[in-house]
């Protein structure tokens, strides 16, 4: 037991700050912080369940119905079980510090377990963070009694078990399908693919729905009877949550105009609560059984004497000198995590654009308003891309002490030094591109409207990206990340982050500004403005940028 | 992108649609409706303009009746005035609820004042006494409504 917990806290300590500890006064920093978390999502949820109650959206009769608990507790165990799932088969199966765990003088049972109790903890504090002042809401709304409260408090100590147990055995198939997917990367690429296209088509799709004048009281016939639905539809194929829900919440004992009383005093709730602690002990057996015997045999596989083959290699070919370098800032950048980071915010960019236009529309706006519609829209789109740009900032510094590479080449460094902001700039420009159609087909503007913006919003872009790139090629970072790999605290990333902020604003005010005057003029000449601007900060950026790389690189 | 970054673009997108929501919003004359609260029916009278007496008919709940007593055949004629309260109500007409079938009676609206002018045809005196219920309800709350049971009998001069 004592190993076990020595093992468990060494996991924690890599993964927690446990510094609060360390003085009082962190500790009670920590402690105030903590309780006012917990009060903040308690209160927001007891807030937006006292709206549906009052709007009567989940029941005819008011209240909030244990159904609605089911539905958002199904979902916050389905997020559970998915990040547990994959979560463990990384631990589980991958993780580079299994092979000095299993160095330690513990046995392989102690470290299986100790990795379990390890994502429990973490599980647990989830549930503390957010299921749990989810249910203390609908219990308080409901005006259960006092015990229903400790005992939702009780209850959640054990299920924050369920989905780590769940979780474990599913990563058996997860390792599988993850190892498949690393051989056959085609089929890798596609999934990824097909998951973003779908999940990019289901918000859409979402967001389209929205009508375009919000009534919730002409719609909320609408709205009881599609929850009514949902409900049904969960009741019927969610047995297990609903199961669970009901010995967390309790029985119903009085209902009436206002909402649902619930009781925990009823047999069925100690039935159903037996039935899942059974249930429980058999997910850790089959876990233990199933999984603990395939974690040793990977933990304990050699890996000192282990071989890489490649066996797709491919001769060098020589390639004409701007493809060469080209190809190999290309590689270094997509083969970084960062670019994940960018396609994602990329990606999510057109969907809010559409997202807050389909609001906007639905507002009945004046003049004015609909000139501040133009300034926010512009706002939004420039704002995430250029905030984005800061890990630009970040670029060369990760070279670490590879850096100097650069200056080794025999050409102009500004061609492999601008080369690498190729791929970034294309994939953002495409997406500024996007967004602007949408916006602009969303308040009506000419194709040339929004080609203008389009030129305007791609430059403050480019001149950005630019600028950020610049900030680090002149206070490099490259010891920082050539010994520790990360920097939280980036001079150049924090200035690049400041220089999106008042770009995106100043855009946005004097696009405000020249909307406004365009009443009296086509609207085409603020469009011709704007592009301008954009054009004259991206030419200034450029010349700032070679000149400090003529400065910086010329050691005569 | 740092955690605090994504957290005041949130910010500024919720914002934005506050702002637009509260400062862009178009600006409309605001007419409050005023909903009926009663109907009351103030008073009957006959064919000269002479007030009759209302009574009240006790069944299952008060009903207001008022008696014309006739000792002749031909056309009698009740006006019933009603008042919709509070009198600034948006939407003060009413409906007229009545057994259409009796083709002895007709129910009209009198022109340009609150009140029902009903036309009754006798024909025979001998089956008088009858009976006809007129009931004024509002028009978009049904249940606010005042009925009023006129009796005509017959006693001869």
């Amino acid at each position: 037991m004592k190993h076990l917990k020595a093992l468990v806290m060494m996991q924690l300590k890599d993964k927690i700050d446990f510094g609060f500890t360390a003085s009082k006064q962190k500790l009670i920093s920590k402690i105030v912080f903590t309780v006012l978390k917990f009060t903040i999502v308690a209160v927001v949820a007891y807030l937006f369940f006292y709206l549906c109650s009052l709007l009567h959206i989940f029941n005819i009769m008011g209240g909030v119905p244990k159904n609605a608990m089911m539905v958002i507790y199904g979902g916050i165990l389905l997020m559970s079980l998915f990040s547990c799932t994959l979560g463990l088969m990384k631990t589980l199966y991958f993780a580079d510090d299994n092979k000095i765990l299993i160095t330690l003088p513990v046995t392989g049972n102690m470290i299986f377990i100790s990795r379990l109790i390890v994502y429990y903890v973490f599980e647990l504090k989830r549930s503390i963070f957010l299921t749990i002042p989810i249910f203390l809401a609908f219990a308080l709304l409901s005006k259960v009694a006092v015990i229903n409260f400790i005992w939702i408090a009780f209850v959640f100590i054990l299920l924050s078990a369920l989905p780590v147990l769940v979780g474990a055995i599913l990563s058996i198939p997860a390792m599988f399908i993850y190892r498949f997917l690393q051989k056959v990367k085609p089929v890798q690429i596609l999934c990824y693919i097909a998951l973003i296209t779908g999940v990019v088509f289901v918000v859409v799709k979402l967001i389209s729905l929205i009508p375009e004048n919000i009534d919730l009281m002409d719609s909320l016939g609408v709205i009881q009877n599609t929850m009514q639905d949902i409900f049904r539809w969960c009741a019927a194929y969610l047995y297990p949550v609903n199961r669970i829900v009901d010995f967390i919440v309790g029985f119903a004992v009085s209902a009436g105009l206002g909402g649902i009383t619930y009781t925990i005093a009823d047999g069925r709730v100690f039935l159903y609560f037996a039935l899942f602690v059974l249930a429980l002990a058999l997910l850790f057996v089959i876990a233990f059984f199933l999984s603990r015997p395939l974690f040793i045999s990977m933990v304990s596989k050699s890996f000192e004497f282990e071989k890489k083959t490649f066996e797709n290699n491919k001769p060098n070919k020589p390639l004409p000198l701007v493809i060469s370098i080209l190809k190999t800032e290309c590689s270094t950048v997509l083969r970084s995590g960062l670019m994940v980071n960018f396609i994602a915010v990329y990606i999510i960019v057109p969907i809010l654009i559409y997202l807050i236009n389909k609001i906007f529309n639905a507002i009945d706006t004046r003049t004015a308003g609909l000139n501040m519609v133009y300034a926010f829209n512009l706002l939004l789109i420039l704002l995430p891309i250029l905030a984005s740009n800061a890990m630009i900032a970040t670029f060369y510094s990760r070279d670490g002490r590879a850096a100097y590479v650069k200056k080794t080449v025999p050409i102009s460094p500004i061609l492999p030094i601008t080369l690498r902001l190729l791929p970034t700039l294309i994939a953002s420009s495409i997406s500024l591109a996007v967004s602007v159609c949408i916006f602009g087909n969303m308040v009506e503007f000419s194709a040339l409207n929004i080609a203008l913006l389009a030129i305007s919003c791609i430059a403050l872009n480019a001149g950005h990206m630019i600028w950020s790139a610049s900030l680090d090629l002149m206070n490099p970072q490259n010891e920082t990340y050539a010994t520790s790999g990360e920097m939280d605290d980036n001079p150049n990333e924090r200035g690049s982050t400041v220089i999106a902020f008042i770009v995106s604003a100043l855009i946005a005010f004097f696009s405000f500004v020249l909307f406004t005057d365009a009443v009296k003029e086509p609207v085409n000449l603020a469009c011709i403005k704007l592009s301008l601007i954009g054009i004259v900060f991206l030419v200034a950026c450029l010349y700032m940028y070679v000149n400090k790389i003529k400065v910086y690189y010329n050691e005569k | 992108m740092k955690k605090s970054v994504i957290l005041v673009i949130c910010a500024v997108y919720i914002l934005s649609v506050c702002v637009v929501g509260f400062f862009g919003i178009k600006i409309k004359q605001y007419y409050e409706t005023v909903n009926v609260e009663s109907i009351v029916i103030t008073a009957v009278t006959d064919e000269q303009g002479n007030p009759l007496e209302i009574g009240e008919t006790v069944d299952e709940v008060p009903v207001k009746s008022v008696i014309k007593i006739i000792n002749q055949t031909g056309k009698v004629t009740f006006k019933v005035y009603y008042q919709v309260n509070p009198a600034n109500a948006t939407d003060p007409t009413v409906l007229l609820n009545y057994n259409h079938s009796n083709t002895d009676i007709t129910v009209t609206k009198a022109p340009g004042e609150q009140a029902v002018i009903v036309t009754w045809n006798i024909e025979n005196l001998a089956i008088l006494p009858k009976s006809f219920s007129l009931t004024i309800q509002n028009n978009v709350n049904t249940s606010i409504r005042d009925t009023v049971l006129l009796y005509v009998v017959y006693f001869p001069a």
